[in-house]
């Protein structure tokens, strides 16, 4: 079983007076990782809300068009009831 | 010889004919990149208080850097004005095989504006301080490497030709690609400077040439299909 | 077998497969990476010349060569694209670039850090380092062309043009860097990781280098799933899809 390397916390964060570069590195790693998680769901989270505005707007164009077809029709009848 | 060959060797002729002939016409296509060149290079030594000697050591690679994008820049036009008067879609039509064709073609636009470099060349040495061992090698590596980058930088130009804004795109696509010539190339005069034996250096050269005008070829051919659909 | 890879060309039997993948390939990878990352800081024995200083290595290495390695990949599915038309080929070469380009900068972020204590200088013109910068460049150049185009299959096209003739020339950058390296002798050699190391400081790498392979996939497949749901954004199978997850939503 291989041992901890280091006397105490301290010792593991100083890493032998080299603390910025391996840290930094590890820092530079864990960003791209955590990027490589988060860009997708970004992403996907756009695409989603992009096609329920698609999804929305083509409701709402088909209310319209029934409203307007309703509308039109009652026109109609009141037409026909003038008539009559 | 048979026929086709025959007819086949005629039309490469009448290209070279005519790409030669649309340069002298407008005499800016062969002035253009020879004025870029000495003002660019001239602008190295302005930039910074160099001794001669230090100046003598970055020579070599100021003229071939200054010499790629020279090449580059001109290549630009390669293929613009067919694009925009639709012959570069006749072309991509005609029976004539678009191989050779493109082969011909970046060779005569070499001749006019990558020829003209090499020949300008060693002014430019004596202006940086260029060792004296170093003239000919200079020479010689941009009589082989030019032609190659105008062949790279053509990828470049037919993969750019359909945008409407393709200079900064041009050098980010065609740069990297065109470092092995510039290595060899720069570093041909570096070897004549130290003494050492030329051969295998002007060997590698000429393979790259080789290599790129066998290639290219095909990588412009495919390019422009893309371009042009 | 062929069946299966034949499957896997078709966006949406790729998104279906890979819909079970990514959970088990994440947790495996993550599990290998916390392993390696607690063993290679805290429990691989310092290097005797560097110090703790070698620990960068643990992730240095694998992230640069996944990155080469994932040119390779762009420039295979290019090909693959160019020569049969596959879509799904064309996704994963798009989104391998920008994954790749970033394990590539990564590669040499962590080699700048590496260098600078073992050899007192951020950066020196080896051939290795050199080849991973211009790889950086021509990852750069294939993202920065499909993106010009304002047409998604000619940019596509164009892309896998630049790619292929790249992948031709990166051996020869190499030769002529290394070459260009022997005229300028000077710089100091890398010294890589020897086979005479003790098993305390290469198991770590192994860990390491899996997980950061897996992560690597993992990204690629999420983002291709994201380009095959943009991209069949009108077919019925993607409708029904995002419609479920609305309601459960």
């Amino acid at each position: 079983m291989p041992e901890f390397r280091f006397d105490s916390f301290s010792d593991f964060l100083a890493m032998g007076g080299n603390a910025s570069f391996v840290w930094g590195s590890y820092l530079a790693f864990a960003l791209v990782v955590v990027w490589n998680f988060w860009q997708p769901s970004l992403e996907r989270a756009r695409i989603v809300r992009l096609m329920r505005a698609r999804q929305g707007k083509q409701l709402q164009q088909e209310a319209t068009a029934a409203d307007l077809r309703s509308h039109q029709s009652a026109q109609q009848q009141q037409g026909e009831a003038n008539r009559g | 010889m048979s026929r086709s060959a025959l007819g086949l060797a005629g039309s490469l002729g009448t290209t070279l004919q005519r790409e030669l002939q649309l340069a002298f016409s407008s005499p800016g296509r062969i002035v253009n990149p020879l004025m870029f060149f000495v003002i660019a290079v001239s602008m190295f030594p302005l930039g910074g208080r160099m001794s001669a000697e230090v100046l003598g050591t970055i020579a070599a690679g100021v003229i071939w850097v200054t010499a790629l994008l020279a090449v580059m820049l001109s290549m630009e036009s390669l293929f613009r004005s067919d694009f925009d008067d639709g012959s570069l879609e006749q072309l991509l039509l005609s029976p004539q095989p678009l191989y050779f064709h493109l082969q011909v073609k970046v060779l005569a636009h070499w001749l006019v504006t990558g020829l003209p470099l090499v020949v300008i060349s060693p002014l430019l040495g004596l202006l940086l301080h260029l060792p004296e061992a170093g003239y000919g090698p200079l020479m010689l590596g941009l009589l082989l490497g030019t032609p190659a980058l105008s062949m790279i930088a053509a990828i470049g130009t037919a993969l750019t030709v359909g945008l409407a804004r393709s200079g900064l795109l041009l050098a980010v696509l065609v740069l990297p690609l065109s470092i092995p010539v510039l290595v060899f190339g720069a570093g041909l005069v570096d070897t004549a400077l130290n003494g050492l034996p030329l051969t295998g250096v002007v060997a590698v050269l000429a393979a790259l040439l080789v290599l790129a005008g066998t290639l290219a070829p095909l990588a412009i051919g495919a390019a422009l299909r893309i371009s042009v659909h | 077998m062929w069946q299966w890879l034949y499957k896997l060309g078709s966006p949406r039997h790729f998104y279906e497969m890979t819909t079970g993948l990514v959970p088990w390939l994440t947790g495996v990878s993550l599990l290998l990476l916390a392993a390696g990352v607690v063993w290679g800081l805290g429990f691989a024995p310092p290097d005797y010349q560097m110090g703790d200083n070698f620990r960068i290595i643990y992730i240095h290495v694998p992230t640069s060569m996944c990155g080469m390695g994932a040119y390779v990949l762009l420039a295979t599915m290019a090909a693959m694209h160019m020569i049969w038309n596959i879509k799904m080929a064309d996704i994963v070469a798009k989104v391998s670039a920008p994954v790749g380009a970033a394990y590539i900068a990564l590669g040499l972020i962590t080699g700048a850090l590496w260098g600078k204590p073992t050899w007192g200088t951020y950066w020196t013109w080896d051939a290795r380092l050199t080849s991973s910068l211009i790889l950086l460049f021509l990852f750069l150049g294939v993202m920065a062309l499909r993106a010009a185009y304002d047409s998604e299959s000619a940019g596509s096209k164009a892309a896998s043009v630049l790619a292929i003739v790249g992948v031709v020339n990166v051996p020869i950058i190499y030769f002529s860097v290394q070459w260009w390296n022997t005229l300028h002798q000077g710089t100091s050699k890398l010294g890589g990781a020897g086979s005479a190391n003790p098993p305390e400081i290469w198991i770590p790498a192994f860990f390491t280098g899996f997980a950061v392979i897996g992560l690597f996939f993992v990204a690629v497949i999420l983002r291709s799933r994201n380009e095959i749901l943009y991209r069949e954004r009108r077919t019925q199978w993607v409708q029904d899809l995002l419609q479920k997850e609305l309601t459960h939503a």
